[in-house]
């Protein structure tokens, strides 16, 4: 049975994470650095959430858009929901994903992973965002 | 020890191509191409081994069989870019092959493999960039007869072609690409000038150590890894001291196919990813770069794994008995930087002629290198830039020159 029970839980979980770290002074420099449009589509539950670090809003690191909106990703990463949130817990080896295929990366995928290391203090924001929220059954 | 530190989250291992070796292949290799059930092939080469007689030997030798070669496409540049390999699909289509024939070294086999990709999917390569996006069998057989011994990509199931527009290297890593059949004939690699086969073996023995070094190493690639390193470290002076010698061109060329084998999925570290960006700041030959940065990539690793340095400095012919594994550790990178030495390479940025000016942004793409996901020691821009700064300058020459 997935995590999230619908595609709203997911907007508001997940989704608001994203929202709420575009001012992330520890991760946003390196994140706006690499200025690249990176899309994360989920399934099952759904979610197609769209980052954009090229042109983003002035006093942001990156702008995020919801469900294929703005512009087009230079990679997109596929797979499910649940996969999605094992990633951004810091729980997946994702070398071994993209080997069994349970992610697929499609587009400029070096320039996706040269983004990895910078987001490592994101992981633990992203638990304490959750249990901040309530939501500690995410967490485990 | 835990049993998670034991017990991987997962690993794979497998070599889809059929590999074959052996005295008098160029002769008898028809009927193993033939078995794949093809008939009608386009060669993919470039000019130089065209000039050179190599594919007329070797169209030579399918004569009599009921193998037909339609069309001999010889223009695979230095680097195997995303026009060529369009052109080439186009050319597949045109003249109705059914498989494909790539003699050359890396970027003809990398060719090869992006014609297969657009053949089939259609579109342009920029269109199946990525990890799993190429999700099934391709349409064509891939038959690699590898001319050189370094790259690999005849065990491979990965292309890397360059995308000039963009000057960007891009990545295509799917087991599909993997060659059906390659053929390993070190005849054909006789005429390579001793500095190419120096440069191209130490390619060689940085995929086998860095795939050994890898966070993704498994099992398999690190008994494939090992025996590589044991085989290039023994053969590649000879090699390279008389290109004549058969016997270790024949070893080079296996010991290059294994290592290639050994990096598939373990990948490689952070000498890929300086070399990488060595050569796409300044065009410095991958193989040079992957030589002179290895001696430095293994010393900054050193202290995360040194139990690895063991096994490598051992699979080296050293006697590691009485040594801690930093001590042994530090024996392997000595043999690593002699083994360049010996072959007449250079073993430092300066001689190699890569300016001073360009060592910083030399680093800052080296931190960004897809390479530097699987390297066992994380690194900021400051240890990428005195690593550079290291390598420019030859530290480890003054040890041991």
């Amino acid at each position: 049975m997935p995590l999230f029970k619908d595609s709203e839980e997911l907007r508001q979980t997940m989704g608001e994470f994203f929202v709420r770290n575009r001012q992330n002074h520890e991760v946003g420099p390196k994140v706006k650095d690499g200025a690249l449009v990176v899309r994360f589509h989920y399934t099952d539950p759904e979610i197609i959430i769209t980052v954009d670090s090229k042109n983003p809003e002035p006093g942001y690191y990156f702008d995020v858009y919801f469900g294929g909106e703005g512009p087009e990703p230079e990679v997109t990463f596929s797979g499910k929901s649940d996969i999605g949130q094992k990633f951004w817990l810091g729980e997946l080896n994702l070398m071994a994903s993209l080997a069994r295929r349970q992610i697929v990366a499609k587009g400029a995928i070096n320039k996706a992973l040269k983004l990895l290391p910078a987001l490592k203090p994101i992981y633990q924001a992203y638990k304490d965002f959750l249990l901040e929220m309530g939501r500690a059954d995410l967490v485990s | 020890m835990e049993v998670g530190e034991i017990l991987p989250d997962y690993f794979e291992f497998s070599l889809p191509a059929r590999v074959i070796a052996g005295r008098g292949l160029l002769e008898s290799m028809a009927p193993e191409i033939e078995a794949l059930g093809v008939t009608r092939g386009m060669v993919v080469t470039d000019k130089v081994l065209q000039e050179a007689g190599v594919i007329k030997k070797v169209l030579d030798a399918l004569g009599g069989s009921s193998l037909e070669i339609a069309y001999v496409f010889n223009e695979v540049p230095p680097d195997s870019d995303t026009e060529i390999i369009q052109k080439g699909a186009d050319l597949a289509r045109e003249h109705a092959v059914d498989f494909l024939l790539a003699i050359g070294g890396g970027s003809t086999m990398d060719t090869a493999k992006g014609i297969n990709i657009v053949y089939t999917l259609g579109g342009n390569i920029l269109d199946h960039q990525g990890a799993g996006v190429v999700a099934g069998p391709l349409d064509l057989k891939l038959v690699a007869i590898p001319t050189t011994s370094g790259t690999g990509s005849e065990a491979t199931g990965i292309a890397v072609i360059k995308d000039r527009a963009q000057n960007l290297k891009l990545s295509y890593p799917s087991p599909f690409l993997t060659p059906n059949l390659s053929i390993l004939i070190p005849e054909l690699t006789l005429s390579m000038p001793p500095r190419l086969t120096a440069a191209t073996g130490m390619d060689a023995l940085t995929h086998a150590i860095e795939a050994y070094l890898s966070t993704n190493a498994d099992p398999f690639s690190d008994g494939l890894a090992l025996h590589a390193i044991k085989i290039i470290s023994q053969h590649l002076r000879e090699a390279t001291r008389d290109g004549q010698n058969l016997e270790a061109r024949y070893q080079m060329q296996v010991g290059a196919c294994i290592a290639g084998a050994s990096f598939t999925y373990p990948l490689v570290g952070i000498v890929h990813a300086s070399a990488h960006a060595a050569g796409g700041i300044h065009g410095l030959h991958h193989g040079l770069g992957c030589s002179i940065m290895l001696p430095y990539g293994m010393e900054f690793n050193l202290d995360t794994v040194p139990e690895r340095y063991r096994d490598i400095a051992q699979a080296m012919g050293i006697d590691v008995g009485n040594l801690s594994d930093e001590e042994a550790g530090w024996k392997a990178i000595e043999a690593v930087w002699h083994l360049a030495k010996d072959c007449g390479l250079p073993t430092n940025l300066r001689d190699a002629d890569v300016p001073k000016e360009v060592i910083p942004a030399i680093a800052e793409v080296a931190l960004t290198d897809g390479a530097m996901v699987t390297n066992p020691r994380p690194a900021e821009l400051e240890d990428l830039q005195e690593l550079m700064q290291r390598a420019y300058e030859g530290t480890l020459d003054e040890k041991w020159a």
